[in-house]
């Protein structure tokens, strides 16, 4: 269950575009954080607690992903650009997985709207990509 | 039970922070118990919450993390740097202001 919060965490900050180093850093020392809640109350907090008790004591992971999104010095500085290359890896994955329900299925429809679906997004990608870098320089 | 985070506690968690720190070097979770205990327990930091407000004033010079093997885990103790003692004296002169001033508003009757 606690994987659980600390994987969900870790995929909410990697959306955001948070450096993968930051969100190494920021889940090690959370997690020592709830082993030395598990120490002091080795009752109720069992390393296999309930999802409910981790959230209550270190937090909802929406409001950690807040605060670090909040600070520009730890989201870092190609954050966009990296939450857009993350959202087209997730779509270009499941645009494979669409591509071999169309080979067996057949309707070539389907595949060319997955295709132009995909072609919109990398260049959707690309121009809030340029828009960030005109951003930052300007 | 005090409310984590209510709205006027802007600035109130990096005060506390540098005022605790600034006594010893203290690790995350040290120092969430520490500010309950010394605000008795009208101030409860978020626990999750206060590692990017740690992390933050690192990023800013205020404060040095140093990394510490303790019973086979490694810590991470923060002190306040010569900088954070700066920041510290700053919102600490703040601090005392506007209480100064929410102190005599709240003694002063309502007809002004």
């Amino acid at each position: 269950m606690c994987d659980m919060y600390f994987e969900q965490l870790e995929k909410a900050l990697a959306a955001r575009g948070v450096p993968s180093r930051y969100i190494d850093r920021l889940i090690a020392e959370l997690e020592d954080h709830r082993a030395d809640v598990a120490t002091e109350r080795p009752d109720t907090a069992q390393l296999t607690a309930p999802l409910g008790w981790i959230r209550s004591r270190l937090g909802d992971e929406a409001a950690i992903v807040a605060q670090v999104i909040a600070r520009p010095e730890l989201r870092g500085h190609w954050s966009v650009l990296r939450a857009s290359l993350n959202a087209l890896r997730t779509y270009s994955q499941n645009w494979v997985a669409d591509c071999d329900t169309c080979a067996i299925a057949g309707p070539l429809l389907v595949r060319w709207s997955a295709s132009i679906a995909c072609g919109t997004a990398v260049t959707a990608a690309l121009l809030l990509a340029m828009a960030q870098s005109i951003a930052l320089y300007v | 039970m005090a409310k984590t985070n209510p709205p006027f506690m802007s600035g109130v968690p990096e005060l506390l922070v540098l005022r605790l720190l600034a006594r010893n070097e203290m690790y995350g979770y040290e120092l969430v118990r520490a500010v309950r205990v010394v605000t008795g327990e009208a101030i409860v930091l978020g626990e999750g919450v206060v590692y990017p407000a740690l992390h933050s004033l690192e990023r800013a010079g205020a404060l040095r993390a140093t990394r510490k093997p303790v019973n086979g885990r490694t810590r991470v103790y923060y002190s306040v740097t010569p900088k954070g003692l700066e920041r510290l004296d700053e919102l600490s002169e703040d601090w005392q202001r506007i209480s100064g001033g929410i102190n005599s508003a709240l003694g002063e009757p309502v007809n002004v």
